[in-house]
């Protein structure tokens, strides 16, 4: 488990009118959970994605490294906020066997993947599932397929935008509690935007919380 | 039947064909892509017309026509968030469709051209392909065949979870142009059989009817594929036999294949 740091570099970004840092400095050593935070439109799924290479800073970078710094950087895993809303028809399984070595040339079927898969889905608490549609799913076991897709990056740091939105008390719980056996077991971390109001105590999760507000990644609201 | 030179031609065309609208259809279908399928085949329409104006080969027509259009509908792909995709890319080829027809017409009536050939176009010839066409239509299988064997893995996770997909580093605009241009060639390669009119119907029909029934995408691919050689040759059969035309033999069969796989995945439920 490489110690980690978000990595702000003099940094301006905004999107449309928003500015979401101006001109911004600051190093934060990412522990168990980060909840990123700020109103809506503050620019929190930009940030995300800024932290993905998807945007691009106007001046300056953000970035997340290992310390001491490296010309390795941590593999980012990310579940977007909008999830399980493509090919509803197609099994479970096949979903997560698109993610495995998605990015590489070449045909989709190979059988040793099979097994790959079925550990994902195991690690997230869907196995059971893994042959029925994704349509027919509930909201709570999509994200967990998602979740499965977004681990077969062997991820260092998940990011997650707005994961518990749309769930109701129990699946919240049952979501964090699985953000917390994935970082014992595997040695995760996280950075998440959330509006809800958490209760945390009860997940035994160092968490940080930071707001996006005026310019500025504010630490420890 | 097979004594005739035309008949041999028809049936290795059907076999090119219903490789390509196979594999692809299930693809589009997927990647919300349905009008896009619906429309190429109308816009190669435009493109054979405009070529027997210019006195050109009609296929030849076809294939730039759908070419250029295809690769025009998805130019604005990468300024649009994904959630706004599929209604840019739908409203751009509804337009780019109407714009099409519109110059068929005027490339058909600038012709003076015999309505038998308009007819050939729209309805297709399957019993007249040349020697030649197949070798096109050869090429246009190869060639899309081992875009797709290459692309493969990419397409198919960018289809499922483009976000995700575009995090770790697939170039979405690539596989976007690269897709459609896929697709272009297929459905001018589509229309030689079924016509502008009902090539959708060998693109869709049996990749809709795979994902009916739920199956995984080696298996659904397979099923779409045998699904088009199924109808095509089961329609070259039954018109040698009755005489009915073979557009609209797929056209009613298609539908037919998509009926039973859903009482097919009835049966199959609890």
């Amino acid at each position: 488990m490489r110690p980690i740091s978000l990595l702000i570099d003099h940094a301006t970004l905004s999107v449309g009118r928003t500015v979401i840092l101006q001109d911004d400095t600051q190093s934060i050593p990412l522990e168990g959970l980060m909840i990123l935070r700020g109103r809506n439109g503050a620019g929190k799924t930009t940030f995300l994605k800024t932290l993905l290479g998807l945007v691009k800073c106007e001046a300056g970078s953000v970035s997340l490294c290992f310390v001491p710094s490296s010309k390795e950087k941590p593999v980012l895993g990310y579940m977007p906020q909008k999830i399980g809303q493509a090919a509803l028809m197609l099994p479970v399984i096949s979903h997560v066997m698109a993610s495995v070595d998605g990015t590489r040339w070449g045909l989709f079927f190979k059988r040793s993947r099979q097994k790959q898969v079925m550990e994902l889905l195991e690690q997230t608490g869907v196995s059971a599932l893994a042959r029925r549609p994704l349509g027919v799913l509930s909201g709570g076991e999509r994200q967990r397929v998602a979740l499965a897709q977004a681990l077969a990056a062997k991820p260092d740091v998940l990011i997650l935008d707005e994961p518990l939105a749309a769930l109701d008390q129990q699946a919240r719980y049952e979501s964090l509690a699985l953000f917390r056996d994935l970082r014992n077991r595997l040695g995760l971390k996280f950075i998440m935007t959330s509006h809800e109001t958490l209760s945390l105590q009860d997940f035994s999760l160092p968490v940080q919380e930071v707001k996006l507000e005026k310019g500025r990644l504010h630490v420890g609201i | 039947m097979l004594g005739y030179d035309f008949m041999r031609h028809a049936f290795v065309g059907c076999f090119f064909v219903s490789l390509l609208a196979g594999t692809l259809g299930w693809f589009m279908i997927l990647r919300h892509q349905i009008f896009a399928a619906h429309a190429l085949p109308h816009i190669g329409f435009s493109g054979a017309a405009a070529a027997i104006w210019l006195k050109l080969s009609p296929f030849t027509g076809m294939i730039v026509s759908s070419l250029a259009a295809g690769l025009f509908m998805v130019t604005d792909d990468r300024k649009k968030s994904h959630l706004s995709l599929p209604i840019q890319r739908e409203m751009m080829t509804g337009l780019v469709l109407a714009a099409s027809l519109g110059i068929g017409v005027f490339c058909l009536f600038e012709a003076n051209s015999a309505s038998n050939q308009a007819t050939n176009l729209l309805f297709g010839d399957v019993l007249g392909l040349s020697f030649g066409t197949l070798l096109v239509l050869a090429c246009v299988t190869v060639f899309c065949l081992t875009m797709l064997v290459l692309l493969g893995r990419p397409l198919l996770f960018s289809t499922l979870a483009p976000e995700l997909a575009e995090a770790q580093g697939v170039r979405l605009s690539v596989i976007s142009y690269g897709f459609m241009a896929m697709v272009a060639l297929a459905s001018a390669a589509c229309s030689e059989v079924a016509g502008a009119l009902l090539s959708f119907s060998l693109m869709i029909g049996p990749a809709a009817a795979a994902l009916r029934l739920g199956l995984t995408p080696v298996k659904g691919l397979t099923f779409s594929v045998l699904g088009a050689l199924a109808l095509s040759w089961g329609a070259l059969i039954c018109s040698w036999y009755t005489d009915f035309p073979v557009a609209f033999l797929i056209g009613i069969g298609a539908v037919g294949l998509y009926i039973t796989a859903g009482w097919l995945r009835n049966l199959g439920q609890p």
